[in-house]
């Protein structure tokens, strides 16, 4: 069992046993291959501290992947359920982080598709079977000045409704690429598909999205009537 | 501004959009979870009983299959066809 930087275990004679270099109140920062032996060996504190570290970061990724939508926090649950479970068969061809990423990138394409079916299920009508978003989450209150928030959230309106039109493949591609800035190969990596795959349905997305954009820039309120019933 | 710099200024905004947890909201999640993974230990590893049942049921099925199904689906051979001439032996006293 690892030692993972608990109180230090009292001897017999009353003294602490030296286990731990560090201080005992201070948590070790271990690796996360440590930590993912010790889960396997059914130790669940480790297993909270994967959870710990990493559980913002996913977070994140599915907020830009399906916006800012209440099932999140289910998803993110899922996803480290989804992971606990695959650890004995965890072989370390990719680190713990990438691992992790990619389950969370198929969970968000699951909610996606799920979604997209519900949306069909009502006709394909643009504001029936919408999600509700919580963008006030994803502007920075703290800091920016108040125009910048209002221009942020319209902003992010106005992004997250255009994604919501893309087929789910062609949103996680080119969220993962133009949003987060990852490279091809790294995309290819997360979703399984080829990066010549993703390289298109990247530029497809982006080609769509311009197409809505350019209309919509111009004449916002015409745009509005032309959408179909 | 062309379109494309607008969808790049919306990009950089949902790139620029970080959701970690609060704090309440982070241990919330984490005893759910814990909660969960309670009720689903390691469903993938079975226990060793329940695997020598399904090897026992699965060589049961197969020896049904291969000494009862198969012996009656197999198609039986004819019988011989009843013979035109009367094979019948000659009178002792005749010719």
């Amino acid at each position: 069992m690892v030692d993972l930087g608990r109180q230090p275990m009292k001897s017999a004679r009353g003294r602490s046993r030296p286990r731990l270099v560090l201080a005992a109140n201070r948590p070790v920062e271990l690796d996360d291959d440590v930590l993912v032996d010790a889960a396997r060996a059914g130790d669940g504190e480790a297993f909270s501290r994967l959870f710990r570290r990493h559980a913002d970061a996913v977070r994140t990724r599915l907020t830009r992947l399906i916006g800012p939508v209440p099932e999140r926090d289910d998803l993110v649950q899922n996803v480290f359920i989804a992971l606990h479970r695959a650890l004995r068969a965890y072989r370390r061809e990719a680190n713990v982080s990438t691992y992790l990423h990619r389950i969370a990138v198929n969970a968000a394409y699951d909610h996606l598709r799920a979604r997209q079916r519900q949306r069909d299920g009502v006709r394909r009508r643009p504001t029936d079977g919408a999600c509700s978003l919580d963008i006030e989450e994803l502007v920075d209150g703290a800091t920016s000045a108040m125009e910048d928030q209002v221009a942020a959230r319209a902003d992010l309106a106005r992004l997250l409704a255009l994604l919501d039109q893309l087929s789910p493949k062609k949103r996680i591609a080119f969220v993962l690429v133009a949003v987060e800035g990852c490279s091809l190969a790294e995309a290819a990596s997360l979703t399984g598909a080829a990066e010549d795959t993703v390289k298109q349905r990247a530029l497809h997305a982006r080609r769509e999205l311009l197409a809505r954009l350019a209309p919509a820039s111009r004449t916002p309120a015409k745009a509005d009537e032309e959408e179909p019933s | 501004v062309t379109t494309d710099e607008t969808l790049d200024r919306l990009c950089r905004r949902l790139g620029d959009a970080k959701t970690p947890y609060d704090e309440i909201s982070r241990s919330r999640a984490e005893a759910r979870l814990d909660a969960a993974l309670a009720r689903d230990p390691s469903p993938r590893r079975r226990p060793l009983g329940s695997m020598v049942v399904a090897f026992l049921a699965g060589a049961l099925a197969a020896a049904l299959v291969a000494f009862v199904v198969m012996p009656r689906a197999r198609p039986r051979p004819a019988p011989p066809a009843p013979s035109a001439q009367l094979d019948v032996p000659p009178c002792p006293g005749r010719p």
